[in-house]
């Protein structure tokens, strides 16, 4: 997998993921398993369901994921619904906020199955 | 040994991140909740290193996990590392007053990961280890101690050749009297520490016979009043010598040790010596030590008499004919009369 050209793709940080995590090889196991993790479903499910507290916490996870595997676009806009969730219910209107988070969710979940 | 790590995270990448930078020099032990962490902390507490802990967790959250890793006792033992990507200051300082080591940041980097866990883990094992040692080394200075005073109390009885193993059975009489005190009486405030330390002391209580001369303290037959003046001073000779040995042991070694050598001859009634002391006034240790040293003498042959029987022994106390003794003291000599008895028919090989 050309993971150079995976990060390009979807707005992320190559250097920094291979100065933290070191290898390659590993870097491309742990981007193929965010590809199949289900925290995003869980997140649609939770607003689904208009679960505050679900949404906070699977905006927290993948916010959490992205700064591991350094998804920088991600990172940003997971980081900025999680933080809109902390104290419960919203103060405003997440729906762009939470557009930003599918589309650039969907953006690092293509970058790496169009490399595979 | 402490060679595992417990990572608990509900975010299955995280664990297997954490996982992978660890797995080298760790065997690891994953949970996914607080739950399941606490179950496996429990199982596996022996053998853990350290313990990386997620705080925002369904089920069980990383706070609870704290509280009951605190419950238990063990956060002393096995330190705990906080994964966080909160950044806020106030919830690092809320940790470290939970008891938690240090944080891991994410993003993860393995060789910060790596440098964090050995070094907290490294640090609590060295703790552990020193913890360990001076339990250790403790035990030894305190059987050490014990081993000097019974040498220095058999060192004295071998110059009285007639008196056997007497040392040795009135440190016994004297620990069943102190537990039975203990259980009895306690408004004399007796600890387990206490009946060791009273028991491990009565070896020293004719300490001062060191100090007397051959010809009274070997004489067959009865003493002359001005014999017995001297034979009396063995007490306080006991005391001085005691107080010379002040910096060798702990104070409450030393304290008992010197009650009992200087009262050991006091009796209840004020008529014993050297200083006439009258019930309570009279230390407990030497009370019990006191008793236990009549009663090893009536059962015992000495220069100047036969043994007399152990039923004679009993009677002739419970009758006030060696001296008063406290009703208390009585009343717990009269409660294990058969331990008495048991350890009046030991052979000597048997201590």
């Amino acid at each position: 997998m050309d993971l150079r050209k995976v990060y390009a793709e979807c707005g992320g940080d190559y250097e920094d993921v291979i100065g933290r995590l070191i290898t390659e090889e590993r870097v491309e196991r742990f981007v193929k398993k965010f590809a199949d993790s289900t925290d995003y479903d869980m997140l649609m499910e939770a607003v689904a369901q208009n679960d505050h507290e679900g949404i906070f916490r699977y905006s927290h996870n993948l916010k959490g994921l992205s700064l591991n595997l350094s998804f920088t676009e991600l990172q940003k806009s997971s980081s900025e619904l999680c933080e809109l969730f902390r104290n419960g219910a919203p103060t405003e209107d997440y729906s762009e906020v939470l557009e930003r988070v599918t589309r650039d969710r969907k953006r690092v979940v293509d970058a790496i199955r169009s490399n595979e | 040994m402490r060679d595992s790590i417990l990572i608990v995270d509900d975010v299955e990448i995280n664990r297997d991140l954490l996982e992978e930078i660890l797995e080298d020099e760790y065997t690891i032990i994953k949970a996914k909740d607080g739950i399941e962490g606490i179950e496996l902390y429990t199982e596996h507490i022996d053998d853990l290193a350290a313990v990386l802990l997620d705080l925002r967790m369904p089920n069980m959250d990383g706070e609870e996990v704290l509280e009951k890793m605190a419950d238990m006792g063990t956060l002393a033992k096995v330190p705990v590392l906080v994964i966080s990507s909160e950044d806020s200051l106030a919830s690092e300082k809320e940790c470290f007053e939970l008891g938690v080591s240090d944080f891991i940041h994410k993003p993860f980097d393995d060789q910060l990961v790596r440098t964090r866990v050995n070094n907290v883990a490294s640090l609590y094992m060295y703790k552990e280890h020193l913890e360990e040692t001076i339990e250790e080394q403790l035990k030894t200075i305190h059987a050490r101690n014990a081993n000097l005073i019974d040498f220095i109390g058999s060192v004295v009885e071998s110059r009285s050749v007639e008196s056997g193993d007497h040392v040795r059975r009135v440190k016994a009489y004297t620990k069943i009297m102190a537990e039975e005190m203990m259980e009895s009486y306690p408004e004399y405030g007796i600890t387990e520490h206490d009946v060791k330390i009273i028991s491990r002391a009565s070896a020293l209580h004719d300490l001062g016979k060191i100090a007397i001369p051959d010809n009274i303290l070997l004489k067959p037959g009865r003493f002359t009043e001005e014999e017995f003046e001297i034979m009396k001073t063995h007490s306080m000779e006991g005391a001085k010598l005691v107080e010379h040995m002040k910096n060798m042991w702990d104070e409450d070694y030393q304290k008992a040790s010197y009650d009992i050598c200087r009262h050991h001859h006091e009796r209840y009634d004020g008529k014993g010596y050297p200083d006439g002391l009258k019930g309570e006034e009279i230390p407990i240790s030497a009370q019990l030590v006191s008793i236990s040293d009549v009663y090893d003498a009536l059962i015992s042959k000495r220069c100047y008499k036969d043994p007399f029987s152990k039923a004679n022994a009993f009677q002739m106390i419970i009758n006030g004919e060696c001296g008063q003794f406290s009703p208390k003291i009585i009343d717990c000599f009269e409660r294990r009369i058969d331990d008495f008895e048991k350890i009046a028919d030991m052979q000597m090989s048997a201590f």
